[in-house]
């Protein structure tokens, strides 16, 4: 193929989704971080056209050259959205690290299952994602308010006394996430141990390895191309998550999504808003370009 | 492999268990007689009958399924040009931007897609609605039908399109009746997907819409901030037993194809 | 005036990258003639035949079908066809439908398709399996399939890639036979890339031998296994033992002092006095005599081992220099056993000097 050539038919095969992508994704993040920056000209009420088409470039150079970085200052200078990313990417961060733990035994029982079971099982264990995410997380607040099924069971077997306190917390949306996002890590983490040789298992018993030694030396480090994408097809929405701090976490339950979901439709502060957007995205941009990368290398281009 | 069959068993259970348990109660519960969602008082369908009264909540219903058809159809149309534009065009001037706008939608949290979509909007000021969503939709959801169309066209065995170009079929026989063909599940399964998210999507459709186009999960949510309900309960079964089906149908479907 | 060639390549260069797959490659292939491109993998050969289906396009040269200039012709528009090496079949159509594929793109009507394609049926012993699909078939049925499917159209050249290579040993060794008896039938030219010696040499009417994108030799399969022109193409068809040396030409005789000792061989021409020269002489042109016989072309060794092969043995002898030399004898011979002094012995016919 000559590089950067594309013959007719090609050319508008790519241009009909480059240009709805151009439209609909690379034009408003150029947008938001454009009016990240330009606090002076957002601050009318929101429903006012930043740009209009009649204003002509020369307008929105200008516009553009207004650069005024306080919304980026108000941020700094503002806690709470400095103690939103923190608090985001540790819930996130917990929240993953906890789906691992769990994901992985259960990928691979499902891929040491009898192989015509295999493919029903994992089926099994992504459904859950094709049902309403909302409502999955709204499951959750019948079984974890303080009347909820969860305390309900616990007094029952006589394990508590008092119903404990987890609707409303950040232990909550912790949970939240996990189940929301297991399928995800599930996956791809089967997926990887389904590929593996068993005759490598095998092999490694032959040569004196216990499973225990099998399953360090062998079947993890194998299976680790899977780990990392669960995890980053986990990590980086957690991040942004709004759903489920909102449903189920509490008052002080703080993460970014919520946060500037806040900003923009209560507060009406549009510019730190898109500021807090714009360094959320900054932050994210190393594991989804990692992510991107080993997409596209794993399909094979 | 018969010592390592219990602790299977055990994670087997346990995963399952954590997966399904809060979809059950969940239907178990839409048939509680109580208002009460966690007491038990005895079954009635009474929620279920109440929930069609609701002309807001089977309007918005229909705003969604609408929504989510028309968008899935732009959709898998995008996310097929997409998928052969990276598997089949080799190398092109800014490719790279272009994978990155396939992949980047797949992760990026949903708040900032939805919050730069609507400053473009009001940018432009185009009027917020139905088609608004629809557009949001149909982009973050054509890189989902990108990608799972992209992998099958990676599988594919290229020597199928050679063999058809050698045997004297030309550029458009050979699409139509090889490409095609092999393309048709996955195609379907991307459409699916396609449907399926944008009629689970929340963050997205509370930042494109407007006045008069309040989608299901929109309302749901609203309610729902308001406290557990069984009615929704009774809204939220019906809506996994509609997903259930089709999941169902599916793999009947692509079971049968495959034998 | 001799026949227009059914496929020429002229010239022909193909690079992919850094990597020259195919470096100015000419070959003519008459009309009918069963031809076999060999070589190890990466030598370019299924570059070369993917050049006559259309699929690359050369860098430099030509390639003309039927004396026409096919070079820029798209695949689907050159009246040849291809047997690909996963044969390719398609998964969604029946063995009669995988047939009739081509005929159909041809526009051909629909009684003529179905009289063609139960002539295919028959000529590759398919009946009964016309409504199968191709995973429904074994391994020789498919090979069977896509061949019936390359040839429905009637082409005047085949190309195959790897036809027997997904076949099991006794399958292909019969299948062999099979593709000579169609191509004589059918008086097509088959063009066949492989890199089994034995296949190309029991099926081909003459073989190119290919190296780094180069050719290193065409010639009757005779020719090639007796009169190997270089080191390589010696060594790559068959075993077969190399002794090197300096060497005296007089007349028609070339004398080679080799560290074995003296070897006489009926020299070309162009062999030079007193220059080095490469002698290569097949197991089965040796003999083991008992030990102690002298003379030119009579090397004593110890055998070393040997290996039975059914209808004769090959003895490893340990030489002079302490090379080994592979000397092939008859099993109805009795056998020396390692560790026997033995002479190694042939005659001055069974020598064959190398260019390189």
């Amino acid at each position: 193929m000559r590089r950067g050539a594309l013959s007719g038919g090609r050319l508008w095969a790519l241009l009909v989704p480059y240009g709805w992508l151009a439209l609909f994704f690379l034009a408003p993040l150029a947008l938001v971080a454009k009016i990240s920056l330009s606090k002076s000209i957002i601050a009318q009420p929101p429903y006012e056209p930043v740009f209009n088409l009649s204003d002509g470039v020369g307008a929105w150079l200008e516009q553009a050259q207004k650069f005024a970085l306080t919304a980026y200052r108000g941020l700094g200078d503002d806690p709470l959205y400095l103690e939103s990313y923190l608090s985001s990417l540790a819930i996130a961060g917990v929240s993953t690290a906890l789906a691992l733990v769990i994901a992985y035994p259960l990928a691979l029982a499902i891929a040491r299952s009898d192989p015509r079971r295999r493919s029903m099982l994992i089926a099994l264990a992504v459904a859950p994602f094709w049902t309403s995410f909302l409502i999955r997380v709204y499951a959750w607040i019948a079984i974890l308010k303080d009347e909820g099924f969860l305390n309900l069971a616990l007094m029952k077997i006589g394990l508590i006394d008092t119903p404990l306190t987890i609707y409303a917390t950040n232990v909550a949306v912790v949970i939240g996430i996990v189940y929301s996002y297991l399928p995800f890590v599930v996956l791809p983490i089967y997926n990887s141990l389904e590929k593996q040789d068993a005759s490598l298992r095998e092999a490694a018993a032959d040569l004196g390895a216990g499973p225990l030694a099998t399953f360090w030396k062998v079947t993890l480090p194998l299976s680790l191309p899977g780990v990392i994408a669960g995890a980053l097809l986990m990590f980086i929405p957690a991040v942004g998550e709004f759903v489920i701090p909102d449903l189920l976490g509490g008052s002080d339950t703080i993460m970014i999504g919520r946060t500037m979901w806040n900003d923009f439709f209560e507060n009406r502060d549009w510019p730190a808003a898109s500021a807090g957007a714009i360094v959320l995205l900054a932050l994210l941009v190393g594991p989804i370009v990692w992510f991107e990368r080993r997409q596209s290398k794993g399909q094979g281009a | 492999m018969t010592a390592a069959r219990l602790p299977r068993l055990a994670t087997l259970a346990f995963g399952f268990a954590f997966l399904y348990a809060p979809i059950v109660l969940l239907v178990i519960y839409s048939f509680n007689a109580s208002k009460l969602v966690t007491v038990w008082a005895g079954f009635s369908t009474q929620w279920y009958a109440s929930l069609f009264s609701n002309a807001q909540l089977v309007a918005s219903a229909k705003i969604s399924l609408q929504i989510a058809a028309i968008s899935a159809c732009i959709a898998t149309f995008n996310g097929t040009l997409a998928a052969f534009a990276l598997e089949r065009f080799g190398a092109f001037r800014t490719r790279t931007l272009f994978v990155g706008s396939i992949y980047a939608p797949l992760v990026i949290p949903e708040v900032i897609l939805g919050l730069s979509l609507l400053l473009i909007f009001v940018a432009f000021g185009i009027s917020r609605g139905f088609w608004t969503i629809v557009a949001g939709h149909a982009t973050f959801t054509m890189c989902f039908a990108a990608v799972v169309i992209r992998a099958r066209l990676a599988g594919m065995d290229r020597s199928l399109e050679e063999a058809a170009m050698d045997l004297g079929a030309g550029p458009v026989t050979t699409f139509l009746r090889i490409v095609l063909p092999q393309l048709t599940p996955a195609l379907v399964s991307a459409w699916m997907l396609a449907f399926i998210l944008s009629l689970d999507d929340l963050v997205i459709a509370s930042f494109t819409s407007g006045p008069g186009s309040t989608t299901l999960p929109m309302r749901i949510y609203s309610q729902v901030r308001l406290g557990v309900t069984p009615e929704i309960n009774a809204m939220s079964s019906l809506l996994l037993a509609a997903v259930g089906l089709a999941l169902l149908v599916s793999s009947v479907l692509s079971r049968k194809r495959a034998s | 005036m001799p026949q227009t060639p059914i496929l020429q390549f002229e010239q022909v260069s193909k690079r992919f990258g850094a990597t020259v797959a195919v470096d100015g490659v000419s070959i003519e292939i008459a009309p009918g003639e069963f031809f076999a491109l060999l070589g190890p993998s990466g030598c370019g050969k299924t570059t070369l035949m993917r050049m006559a289906a259309g699929f690359e396009r050369p860098d430099e040269g030509r390639v003309l079908i039927d004396g026409a200039d096919a070079t820029d012709v798209p695949p689907h528009r050159r009246p040849v066809n291809m047997m690909f090496q996963s044969y390719a079949l398609f998964p969604h159509m029946s063995v009669a439908d995988n047939i009739a594929f081509g005929l159909k793109a041809a526009g051909l009507a629909r009684d003529a398709i179905g009289a063609r394609v139960a002539e295919m049926v028959r000529l590759a012993q398919l009946q009964g399996l016309e409504k199968r699909k191709p995973h429904q078939l074994s391994g020789g049925q498919k090979q069977r399939a896509a061949l019936a499917r390359a040839l429905a159209r009637g082409t005047k050249l085949l190309l195959l890639d790897e036809p027997l290579g997904a076949l099991d040993r006794k399958l292909r060794e019969e299948t062999q036979f099979e593709l000579m008896d169609i191509q004589k039938r059918l008086g097509a030219a088959f063009v066949v890339v492989t890199h089994d010696q034995d296949e190309a040499m029991s099926m081909a009417d003459r073989i190119a031998v290919m190296r780094a994108g180069q050719i290193e030799q065409i010639g009757s399969p005779v020719e090639i296994y007796e009169r190997p022109r270089s080191r390589y193409v010696a060594e790559f068809i068959g075993e077969i033992n190399i002794f090197e040396g300096v060497a005296t030409s007089s007349g028609d005789a070339l004398r080679l002092e080799s560290s074995e000792g003296p070897i006489e061989a009926h020299a070309p021409l162009h062999v030079a006095n007193r220059t080095a020269a490469t002698v290569a002489v097949r197991p089965e042109r040796m003999r083991l005599a008992p030990a102690g016989e002298a003379g030119a072309n009579r090397l004593a060794g110890v055998v070393h081992d040997f290996a039975y092969r059914g209808d004769h043995r090959i003895f490893r002898v340990r030489l002079k220099s302490g090379a080994l030399a592979r000397v092939a004898a008859p099993s109805a011979l009795p056998a020396p056993q390692p560790g026997e002094a033995v002479t190694v012995a042939f005659d001055p016919d069974a020598c064959v000097v190398l260019d390189a």
